[in-house]
């Protein structure tokens, strides 16, 4: 139930992600980001996730703190209303801050 | 428009509920703020009888989720027959901590217990069960625009 995508823009990887970051599809979202930021700065595109649950905002929560761990960066941007509320509630507005754009995420790594 | 749903208190049932949901949410026109706070607080709930129920010891063998829609409230029932816990009882996370000190736990019973109101538990004939309200109609949870 979960789509990753992986492009390079302006020598980042953006990884774009579909369908639901739940449960069931976390570890393997996790698996794939931890290695992404192994090797570069990460953009997160959620723009295609129509659902999260506090497994996947776990994910999150573990790519940016390995991000800092590794002096790289992580960026997340895209989140429709429903997600930017769960995010919102669980005060990831500090930790992760969710950009509006992809232009925006990729200047914040910059 | 109801729904009742009976799953096996397994983490692997867990997706397909949550597809049901989505389908009921869509069949019956609930907007996305709605739809979203149904499943997710299914979600969570479900996942936590299949994991945390063996961890008490014990094991829950089945969940049951009745909807039912008053007015403008959904009114949502969750049952398992897993050992006593009381999901109102969970610690709360510290959602203002930095980055470094922020733990993974708790999150999920913290977004159920934010976004659904009226929440009661009960512990009967050896079932937990589990009561809550959500809006029908979406009203912003956070105080920005969305």
């Amino acid at each position: 139930m979960m789509e990753i995508t992986e492009s390079d823009v302006a020598g980042l990887h953006v990884a774009a992600l579909e369908g639901r970051l739940d449960t069931e599809t976390a570890p393997a979202v996790e698996r794939q980001l931890l290695d992404l930021l192994g090797r570069s700065r990460v953009v997160l595109d959620m723009t295609a996730v129509r659902f999260v649950s506090s497994a996947g905002l776990r994910v999150l929560l573990k790519a940016a703190k390995t991000a800092k761990s590794l002096g790289t960066g992580f960026a997340v941007y895209g989140l429709q209303p429903a997600v930017r509320e769960v995010y919102a509630i669980s005060g990831f507005d500090r930790i992760v801050i969710p950009h509006v754009s992809r232009d925006e995420a990729v200047s914040a790594l910059r | 428009m109801e729904l009742d749903l009976n799953i096996a208190a397994d983490i692997a049932a867990v997706p397909r509920l949550v597809d049901q949901l989505e389908h009921y949410a869509h069949a019956a026109a609930l907007p996305p703020l709605t739809a979203h706070r149904l499943s997710m607080i299914c979600e969570e709930l479900a996942t936590n009888v299949a994991t945390h129920g063996t961890l008490r010891g014990g094991k829950a063998t089945a969940i049951a989720i009745r909807l039912r829609r008053r007015g403008t409230e959904l009114h949502l029932l969750v049952e398992d027959d897993g050992p006593a816990f009381d999901p109102l009882s969970a610690e709360t996370p510290d959602i203002e901590a930095a980055l470094e000190d922020r733990d993974i736990g708790g999150l999920g019973l913290h977004l159920v217990r934010t976004l659904a109101r009226g929440l009661r538990y009960e512990r009967t004939e050896a079932r937990n069960r589990l009561k809550l309200v959500l809006d029908a109609e979406d009203r912003p949870a956070i105080e920005e625009e969305l």
